[in-house]
Formats: structure tokens, sequence, C-alpha cells
């Protein structure tokens, strides 16, 4: 604290230093030639300029230079990481690249497999089907076939039954060739329809 | 104001104080210089950088002053000091600019000192200390002590002579001979010589610069004041071209005081170079 006053006092007694200056201009010029020094400020600027330098020394070259230099240190140390990183990164990158490569190569294995696998698939699939297909119709074939014998045996048995139904009606009358022969056409024509039904 | 393109620009004395009005500004230089940077030190201290344009601009003058001057100057130059044997010290980081470094203090307290010299010139009613040839003589006076008395630590008395002289060999013993007798001793005295007028040629250019740009800026405005006087008709023209004419020659000023202080810093740099390392 006291040291911070010290130094707001020091400035502006030398910041009001330029009312002296000013005060110059108020009093008798001395003309003199411009080339002629004045030996009493040049022992004035030594003096000052010494203080000055070592002022600043001590109180402000020094704490500056250990930053500039602390922060340049800083600063390549920053590069240097920042180097490291990047090299770090790209040599992750060309890692991450082989692992993406053979993520692709097992992704196509894995597709062309699947796609083996499902062309199998289908075909046993398809020869289920097929399989299943003819046994289906294996199995319709037999039922035909015995709906077919069902048919024909009751086709048989109205056979049987009409041939006795004429029989009966041959015996119960005289039977002319011409009556002989319309029974059959009867019979014939009945068998027909009765055929025709059942199919 | 006096009808003086000099009155402004030459010392005067403060009544009968004994002081004069440049001795002021000295110290108003040193005293602002001081007020700038030591807080500054402060706020960056610990590697922590500079927040706001002050201290940014602070900041780049002494990065200025040390990556555009000293370093490239002092030294090897732009390919880094050689450090001599047993000055490296091994728990060190190796700084390649060791001995352009050393000079860093030096040389931001003479860039800065002279920057705010010139500066105060540019404000109304004061003055640049530096266009008076006995402050520039000074400044140019420490700064051939620093580099004579550097060389002189680093070389050693018999390197710092040395350096002064040339060796020449002839094709034939008469002619090394000639060399040696006459033409050595001459260029010795021309390498002296060289170095004061080195110097003096610093303080010159300094003050001649400065002086004669408020001189120039003093004789324009006072177009304006004797213009009254002489053709009262054409007074209000004049004194408008007098005022662009005053602000762009104000403006140049100040590109001269920047100028001319990096130039004052920029060969003291390059002639310690020279000095501590003669063989180049």
């Amino acid at each position: 604290m006291f040291a911070r006053n010290w130094v707001v006092a020091t400035t502006l007694c030398v910041l009001m230093l330029p009312t002296l200056a000013l005060a110059a201009d108020a009093g008798h010029a001395e003309q003199k030639s411009p080339i002629d020094p004045n030996w009493v400020n040049s022992v004035v600027t030594v003096v000052v300029f010494l203080c000055l330098l070592a002022v600043l020394y001590f109180t402000a070259w020094g704490p500056i230079r250990k930053s500039l230099d602390e922060r340049e240190e800083n600063q390549f140390k920053a590069l240097e990481e920042a180097r490291l990183a990047r090299e770090e990164a790209a040599a992750m990158r060309v890692q991450v690249d082989a692992q993406m490569a053979k993520a692709q190569e097992e992704i196509r294995a894995l597709l062309e497999e699947a796609r083996r696998d499902a062309d199998v698939l289908r075909a046993k699939e398809k020869e289920v089907g097929v399989r299943e297909a003819q046994a289906e119709r294996e199995r319709a074939k037999r039922e035909i076939e015995a709906a077919k014998d069902v048919a024909l045996k009751e086709l048989y048995e109205k056979a049987v039954a009409l041939a006795s139904t004429m029989s009966a009606k041959a015996l119960s009358r005289q039977i002319t060739p011409e009556d002989h022969s319309r029974f059959l056409d009867e019979s014939i024509a009945e068998l027909s329809s009765t055929y025709s039904r059942h199919a | 104001m006096a009808l003086d393109p000099l009155a402004h620009v030459l010392d005067h004395t403060i009544h009968d104080s004994g002081l004069t009005k440049y001795q002021v500004l000295l110290v108003v230089a040193a005293g602002i210089v001081a007020a700038l940077y030591i807080p500054f030190a402060r706020r960056i201290a610990n590697g922590v950088p500079p927040r706001g344009a002050l201290a940014n601009f602070l900041e780049m003058l002494l990065l200025f002053v040390r990556d555009e001057v000293a370093r490239p100057n002092i030294g090897e130059g732009h390919h880094g000091e050689q450090v001599h044997e047993g000055e490296h010290h091994p728990s060190e980081p190796h700084n390649p600019f060791r001995t352009a470094d050393r000079y860093l203090p030096f040389l931001w307290t003479l860039f800065l000192f002279i920057l705010t010299c010139n500066l105060l010139g540019m404000v109304p009613f004061m003055g640049a200390p530096t266009a008076d040839i006995g402050v520039t003589l000074a400044l140019a006076g420490i700064v051939f002590l620093v580099i004579h008395v550097s060389s002189l630590l680093r070389n050693g008395t018999i390197g710092y002579i040395r350096s002064f002289i040339p060796t020449l060999k002839g094709d034939n013993f008469i002619m090394t001979l000639f060399l040696v007798v006459v033409i050595t001793p001459l260029i010795a005295a021309i390498e002296v010589m060289g170095a004061i007028i080195r110097a003096t040629v610093l303080a010159i250019r300094l003050f001649a610069n400065l002086f004669a740009g408020h001189v120039a800026l003093g004789v324009i405005l006072l177009f304006a004041v004797a213009v009254r006087e002489e053709a009262a008709h054409i007074a209000g023209g004049v004194t408008v071209a007098t005022i662009l004419m005053g602000t762009a020659l104000s403006v140049l000023e100040l590109f001269v005081a920047f100028l001319q202080a990096f130039v004052f810093t920029l060969l003291s740099a390059i002639f310690l170079g020279m000095q501590l390392n003669p063989e180049h």
C-alpha cells in the first residue's frame, strides 16, 4: 500500500513538472546558437538516463524479461505439445483407417456369407415347397383315386341295381327285340346321367 | 508567439531558477516511461499476457526492439550467438541470443527515453529535449561508453585494441613491411576516428531531424501570424493553408519521432554488435 502511494505521489510530482517547462516559456529566452551544446543539459541527460535505467532495471525490465521468456517458453511448449498431439492424431487416424478397412472387409464378408446363406435357404425352401406341392399333388391324386373308386363302386352298385330293375321288368312282360333295345338305351341314358351327376 | 521560428525550439531558463525547460522535460520523459512500464511489469508478471490496447502497445514496443533491433544485430546476428565455453550453464535452457538479451534493458531504456523525449515535442507549449545537441551528445556519449566498455570486458584489452588494427599481408616482404608500417597505422587511426565519428553522427542525426522538424513547423505556423501584419486581405486563406500544412507536418513529425528513436537504437545495436564481434 505504502509502495503504491509512493509510486502515485512520485508520478504526480513528475507529471507536474511540465508546469515548470511552461514557466520557462514565460521567462526570458536565451538566444544562442542551436549547435552550441549546453553541457549542463548533457549532464542532466546522463544523470536522468542512468537513474531511469537503474529504476527500470530493478523494477520493470527484470520482471518483464522473465515474463516474456516464460511466455515464450510456454508458447514453444504448447507448439511442441500441439505437434506431438498432431502426430499422435495422425497415427491414430492411420490406425482407425486400418480398422475401418478391416471392418469394411468383415462387413463385405458377412454380407457375402448372408447372401450365400440366403441363397441356400431359398433353394432349401424351394425344394421343401416343391416337395410339399408334390406331396399335396400326390395326396390329391390319391383322394381323387379314392373318390373315383367310390364313384365307380357306386356306379357298379347302381348298374347292378339297374340291371336288377331291368331283369325284374323283363320278367314281368314279354320282351320284344325292340323292347330289349329300348331298355338298353334307357339304361345307358340313366347310367350316363348318374355318372355325370357324380362327376 | 514571437516571429522567430527558433524561439520555441531553443532551450529557455525558468526565470532565475537555473533550471532549463529541457532539463525539466528530460525528467518528465523519464517519469512518463517509469510511470508506464513499472505498473506494466507488475501486470504481466509470471508470464500473464497483456490485456488492453495500452498494455499491448507497450509490449509491442519492447518486442520490436528485442526482435528487430537487438537480436538480429548483436551477437551472431540472424544466425544466433555462439555461446562461449563455460558461459552456458547446463541447468539453464539454451538461449541463442544471450548476449543480445543482456543489452536489452539498455536498449529498451534508450529507445523509450528518446521516443518519449521526441513525442514531448508534439505536445503544444512543450518541446523535444532531443532537439538540443547537448542532450543528444550525452545520449551518444552513453552509447559510445557502453559499446567500448562492453567490448573491453568481452574481448580484453588486447583484443579491444586489436579490433582497431587490421591484419594486412603483402605478396612479399617489402610490401608486407610497407603495409604494416604505413598503412596499418593509418587504418587504425581511421578506425578510431570512425568509432568517435559514428557516435557523433548518432547525436547529430537525432538532433538535426528533431530540430529541423520543429523549426519547419514553427516557420509554417508563423505564416499565419506574419500574414496578418503584412497582407491582411489574404490572411484567411493563408491561415487555412497554414493549419492544413501544420497538421500534415505534425503527422510527419509524429512519424519522425518514432523513426528517429528507432534509428538511434538500431545504429547503437549495430555498432555494439560490430564492436563485440570485431572479426566480423
